[in-house]
């Protein structure tokens, strides 16, 4: 079953156009002249429960205004939108009950009291039963560590520790759906392991679907099964990681080390189509190959007429390297497959 | 909602807010005062005024006292309770209404109980004190009807209040400049309900009674408690406006929300 669908989903904004200076201003004031800006287009999204998405693109390919659209704080200029089956705009408070969010740049707690009651408070508006949040309270502050931060008012939270409690606040209500658009922003190394460990457990032992937007590709990787790539407001890919590499990395290379000094010119005769030689020196050599057309072995037996090797590193394809192709705006989708 | 939920919520929420303000001892006790200092100078000017001159189109001082001191009291409720629609402007320009909308509770509730406005306690026992007063300067003859009038004056004006200040900052979402003064302007209007509404010309009169009918929080009610006037009896119709105002403040806002572009991220 699908809890998250979407049919040529569009969101596009209107914003003034104005002229510089109190001219331009004025002027604006009596004829006011305005322009669309599209942020996302025909976006069709079918996620089944239990999955975990990673929702992936550069800064304003639409990622946060579609995560927006799903929980129901944008209202979509065009499309069918469906959140475990309630239109998320027009069912908003019903939807929202099936749903846990989270913000990298906001808090859902109340800066000025204890945590422990932004916790109550929240129990109250979910009309969460007692039980139920006795239990997810004690099985959140295990997992995160939020045992010391409970009594401590949000605005003395590090950073770090705000979004591990953001995160206890969002599934405090048993949500089928998590949302997260950048989770770990500007966390360091640990807390990221912890909020990417969390993420799995809850994915794994209580079947909740996450849906995750991030720039870190650890996440990514580390909790996601799925990938879906934006771009300019389009979904260019959808499918696994692996497919992705499948798809989009033609390249593989292998880097090795020669007893004696290479004969750079020979070896570079040797080299046929589709086999190159990207990096060289006295005793290393580097070679990316098609990974369509030639087979390690091949490669390997190659470059052993023309130098002697004593050892070699074949270097695997990686999603980092095709993400950021995207992010640069470089990905050439169409020639890759 | 529920009825009985969103009294609950209310409830919550306010406690949770004078909780926060009270954290701030000096700050909330300064709003207090500053609250009562403002209208007793109101008040004051009144005194000036009316020691110069003869009664007001047959009213006299202290029966205007009496309106201005309900005006005050009601005043006083609605910052005291419903403060946060003051920062509509903000949330929006900030993109904080995100959080609102993630929540199964109605945003309006949430967006009126974001604040509490000290200031608002100071109103309330200035509109007390005055009212006690000119109570006992005037002349009322209190029948049932009339004692039974008076919560539903207090409900009904503190709505009308609520819903035409609500919908005044909604207007927040068509301009979308941190200095939005037409709020407060709408707000301030408010004054023309603290005289007696003949004294205007024509045109302000319908507009005070039609268009922004203050003139249900003061002028009417004081009419009918006072036995003015036969058609007093129509201050019975303020439950009725206060209904139509709180639907269209209502409706303002679902519209205006449908163009919040959730800036920020």
């Amino acid at each position: 079953m699908n809890v998250i669908e979407t049919k040529g989903l569009c969101k596009s904004f209107r914003s003034p156009l104005k002229k510089p200076g109190v001219l331009g201003a004025v002027r604006h004031l009596f004829r006011p002249e305005h322009r669309e800006i599209v942020a996302v287009t025909e976006v069709d999204l079918a996620i089944a429960a239990g999955e975990s998405v990673a929702y992936v693109g550069p800064n304003g390919a639409g990622k946060s205004t579609t995560i927006k659209m799903l929980t129901g704080i944008l209202l979509p200029t065009g499309g069918e939108v469906r959140v475990n089956g309630l239109h998320p705009y027009h069912q908003r408070m019903r939807n929202s009950k099936n749903i846990g969010v989270v913000f990298g740049q906001r808090t859902q707690l109340w800066w000025d009291i204890p945590v422990i009651e932004s916790f109550t408070l929240l129990r109250d508006i979910y009309e969460v039963p007692e039980k139920t949040y006795a239990e997810n309270l004690a099985y959140f502050t295990g997992m995160l560590g939020l045992a010391e931060l409970l009594h401590q008012s949000a605005r003395r939270l590090s950073l770090g520790q705000r979004m591990r409690c953001d995160l206890a606040v969002a599934l405090m209500h048993n949500p089928a759906i998590v949302f997260l658009d950048e989770p770990t922003i500007g966390l360091d190394v640990a807390v990221k392991e912890r909020i990417r460990e969390f993420l799995k457990t809850v994915n794994r032992e209580r079947g909740v679907t996450i849906m995750l937007t991030s720039h870190d590709l650890g996440d990514i990787e580390d909790v996601c099964r799925r990938l879906i790539i934006i771009d300019a407001g389009r979904i260019i890919y959808d499918g696994s990681i692996q497919g992705l590499l499948d798809r989009y990395v033609k390249q593989r290379s292998i880097r090795i080390i020669a007893s004696a000094r290479i004969d750079q010119p020979s070896a570079a005769r040797a080299m046929p189509a589709g086999v190159e030689i990207v990096h060289a020196d006295e005793r290393e050599m580097t070679v990316e190959f098609d990974r369509f057309r030639y087979t390690a072995k091949d490669v390997l037996e190659i470059i052993m007429t023309a130098a002697e090797v004593v050892d070699f590193q074949l270097e695997e394809p990686d999603i980092e390297r095709v993400v950021k192709n995207v992010y640069e705006g470089r990905l050439e989708l169409e020639q890759g497959a | 909602m529920r009825l009985s939920r969103t009294v609950f919520l209310f409830s919550r929420f306010l406690a949770q807010n004078i909780k926060i303000k009270l954290e701030y001892k000096a700050d909330f006790i300064i709003m207090l005062f500053s609250g009562s200092v403002l209208q007793l100078l109101g008040v004051m000017f009144l005194g000036v005024l009316y020691s110069r001159i003869p009664p007001i189109q047959g009213w006299t001082m202290w029966e205007i006292v009496l309106i201005l001191a309900s005006i005050f009291f009601t005043e006083g409720v609605v910052s005291f309770a419903f403060e946060g629609m003051w920062r509509i402007v903000r949330l929006i320009n900030l993109g904080d209404m995100d959080r609102f909308l993630l929540r199964p509770v109605s945003p309006i509730l949430q967006i009126l109980t974001y604040d509490i406005g000290a200031h608002g306690i100071g109103n309330m026992i200035t509109g007390v004190i005055l009212c006690v007063i000119a109570l006992s300067r005037t002349e009322i003859l209190w029948t049932w009807d009339r004692i039974l009038y008076l919560p539903v004056l207090i409900v009904s004006a503190a709505a009308i209040r609520t819903a035409i200040s609500f919908a005044a900052n909604c207007s927040g979402f068509w301009l979308t400049s941190f200095y939005n003064a037409f709020p407060l302007m709408v707000h301030q209007m408010a004054d023309f309900a603290k005289y007696p509404t003949t004294l205007f010309t024509e045109p302000i009169q319908f507009f005070i009674t039609v268009v922004l009918p203050y003139a249900f929080i003061g002028y009417i009610p004081a009419v009918y408690l006072f036995h003015k006037q036969p058609w007093g009896a129509a201050a019975w119709l303020a439950p009725l406006v206060a209904v139509w105002c709180v639907l269209i403040a209502r409706a303002v806002f679902y519209r205006g929300l449908r163009r919040y572009d959730s800036p920020g991220n």
